[in-house]
């Protein structure tokens, strides 16, 4: 048996797209997947679009108050802080001391996503793969094909080894594993601006957080936003300089409507491209410590060459609150 | 028992302090206006700058200096530059009540425009030294300090040691709670003191703590496990922790003897932060009370 077949049937999670282009569609597989949880007494979440919300609650009549339903953009735009979501439900209502298996409907949205958000969400759903290999979730994430891109919709049968029409599996043939899957959409970091503020690091983490707090606040960014910024760096510094022998450097600099923090350690390699993106345990395992950047930092884009590694952390320089 | 802390200065300057801050160059006292400013942004605070020799004009290029300009609090009148002479002599004369009222004042404002603390920073000229009643009035200040404000107050004293003696310096230093020199008052904090509580089964942690002193921090916490008691930890003066740090706390309180637990009080924000990103909120024994 395969990899994929591994994933597909004999994994406790498991991972459907569902491809619908009506709402008709949409119905045919979301109801019998809550209807037949809720009959067998599983807890059901489903994460969608008001629309859908509204339109799954009508088709489900009297049972449709059994159901936990979330707006989509209320579980977070960063893709560990939907992952943190997501299993926080699992830990709280199908952990294995009920042995429950737990189902969610799980549609992100896609539309007016920049390009850089588009990738990052794709490789959320790759990653889920991993990420919940050990849970027993039964997650359908549904595409809307009248309106998601077709490059979307097509990504889709790269991050999910089956998809779901009406109740029928069908094996993806073009699924990737999450490495392959994060490697063939990795796109060289763009160069750093030459003006910007440079800090050789020198062991003192100390002086890296005020290098990274001064600069944030040069570049007006606010309040707790600014430890934020500063204690991510930190725990990225932190995680480099136990994988590279050599001196790491720190650039600042801002571009329209973001704040930019970079870390690079030459000999640093970092192979496991998920790294930050799995929900910590305790005692902490080695890359723990980068849950806290990729939650706090609206992107973390790590890029590692054989001969140096890149992390570059972006927070958008004024949040909702600060423009109110 | 390990005992730490009790011969620590203290480095940190927290609301209701007055302090003294002493440096010798320019490049030190630009230095501290930036650690004053970055607080003060981070914190949320207003900062009040009243000038002594330094004008408005070389406090502005002090700030535009660097690859950093940092005047833009400025424009939004978040930090405003004063010159101190018109706020502390009235005709020539030292006024006493003046510089309390612009306080009070500039306290209301503070608390009206929705910061959460003042900062004021008090440049202070050696023709003063010589005013009648000066030294008693800053001696006066750590009792105003103490008392109840609208928000949290900092006064800071900035001394130029190139006009001081050093018999004047010490003489003002013991009228204020915290003194610092330019190094001490730039990094700002620097080291974790660690000291037990005397009333009750803990320790009080001071100032920020990551990698670099986690095994004091793990040494100081096995020196006080062990017994039937719940165990206290006041965190209100640490000012930085990083996730091994709240790791450990966590993974202390896992370890607990039945029914007890580790209670964690005035956590800073970064550690309720942590603590609820890791999941580690949710331990049975750990128990966090009271915010900054």
């Amino acid at each position: 048996m395969n990899e994929q077949n591994e994933r597909v049937y004999n994994q406790p999670f498991v991972h459907q797209a569902c491809m619908y282009g009506s709402n008709k569609e949409f119905l045919e597989t979301a109801v019998p997947f809550v209807d037949d949880g809720l009959s067998i007494g599983e807890p059901v979440l489903v994460v969608s679009t008001p629309a859908n919300l509204e339109l799954l609650s009508g088709a489900l009549w009297a049972r449709a108050h059994q159901v936990d339903y979330v707006d989509t953009v209320q579980i977070g735009q960063r893709p560990a802080q939907r992952i943190a979501a997501l299993h926080e439900y699992w830990c709280r209502h199908g952990s294995a001391a009920t042995g429950n298996r737990v189902r969610i409907l799980a549609e992100p949205v896609w539309m007016g996503m920049s390009r850089r958000q588009v990738t990052a969400r794709k490789r959320l759903e790759s990653s889920l793969n991993e990420i919940f290999a050990d849970t027993n979730i039964w997650m359908i994430c549904p595409y809307d094909t009248r309106v998601v891109e077709e490059e979307i919709v097509a990504d889709a049968e790269r991050t999910h080894p089956a998809r779901i029409v009406g109740d029928k599996v069908q094996l993806c043939h073009e699924y990737m594993e999450p490495a392959q899957f994060f490697r063939a959409h990795d796109t060289p970091l763009p160069e750093p601006p030459p003006d910007a503020a440079l800090l050789v690091f020198t062991g003192d983490f100390y002086d890296l957080r005020r290098f990274v707090a001064t600069r944030a606040a040069a570049h007006r960014l606010r309040g707790r936003r600014i430890t934020m910024l500063a204690a991510a760096a930190h725990e990225v510094a932190i995680y480099l300089e136990e994988n590279g022998p050599d001196q790491m450097t720190v650039r600042m600099w801002a571009q329209p409507g973001e704040i930019l923090c970079e870390l690079h350690q030459p000999g640093g390699i970092v192979t496991d491209p998920l790294i930050g993106f799995r929900p910590p345990s305790l005692p902490s395992q080695a890359g723990d410590e980068l849950w806290f950047p990729r939650l706090v930092c609206d992107f973390v884009e790590i890029q590692s060459t054989e001969t140096a590694c890149t992390v570059r952390l972006s927070m958008s320089s004024s949040s909702a609150q600060e423009i109110a | 028992v390990i005992v730490w802390g009790s011969s620590i200065p203290r480095f940190v300057m927290e609301h209701g302090d007055h302090v003294l801050v002493s440096y010798e160059s320019d490049e030190e006292y630009r230095e501290i206006l930036l650690a004053h400013l970055v607080t003060a942004l981070e914190c949320d605070e207003m900062v009040r700058f009243l000038a002594g020799s330094t004008t408005s004009d070389a406090i502005d290029h002090l700030l535009s200096m660097g690859e950093s300009d940092l005047r833009f609090p400025m424009a939004s009148a978040q930090m405003v530059v004063r010159p101190a002479d018109d706020l502390i002599l009235t005709d020539g004369v030292f006024d006493p009540d003046r510089l309390t009222r612009l306080l009070l004042e500039e306290a209301d404002v503070a608390a009206c425009s929705g910061y959460s603390g003042l900062r004021v920073c008090m440049e202070v000229r050696s023709e003063w030294i010589g005013l009648e009643d000066f030294l008693d009035y800053e001696r006066g200040l750590i009792s105003l300090m103490a008392d109840s404000w609208p928000l949290g107050v900092t006064l800071v004293c900035h001394y130029d040691r190139r006009e001081f003696s050093e018999r004047q310096l010490t003489e003002l230093q013991l009228a204020h709670t915290v003194v610092l020199d330019a190094g001490q008052a730039g990094k700002r904090y620097p080291v974790l003191g660690i000291s037990i509580l005397t009333d009750r089964a803990g320790l009080c942690l001071d100032g920020d703590i990551d990698r670099s002193n986690l095994t004091e921090l793990r040494a100081a916490l096995m020196s006080i496990q062990g017994g039937s008691n719940d165990l206290h930890l006041d965190l209100s003066s640490v000012h930085f922790a990083d996730v091994a740090v709240v790791g450990l706390l966590a993974e202390t309180a896992s370890f607990m003897p039945a029914d007890t637990r580790l209670v964690l009080h005035s956590s800073p924000p970064i550690v309720r932060t942590t603590l609820r990103m890791y999941g580690w909120d949710q331990l049975p024994a750990l128990v966090v009370q009271g915010g900054h």
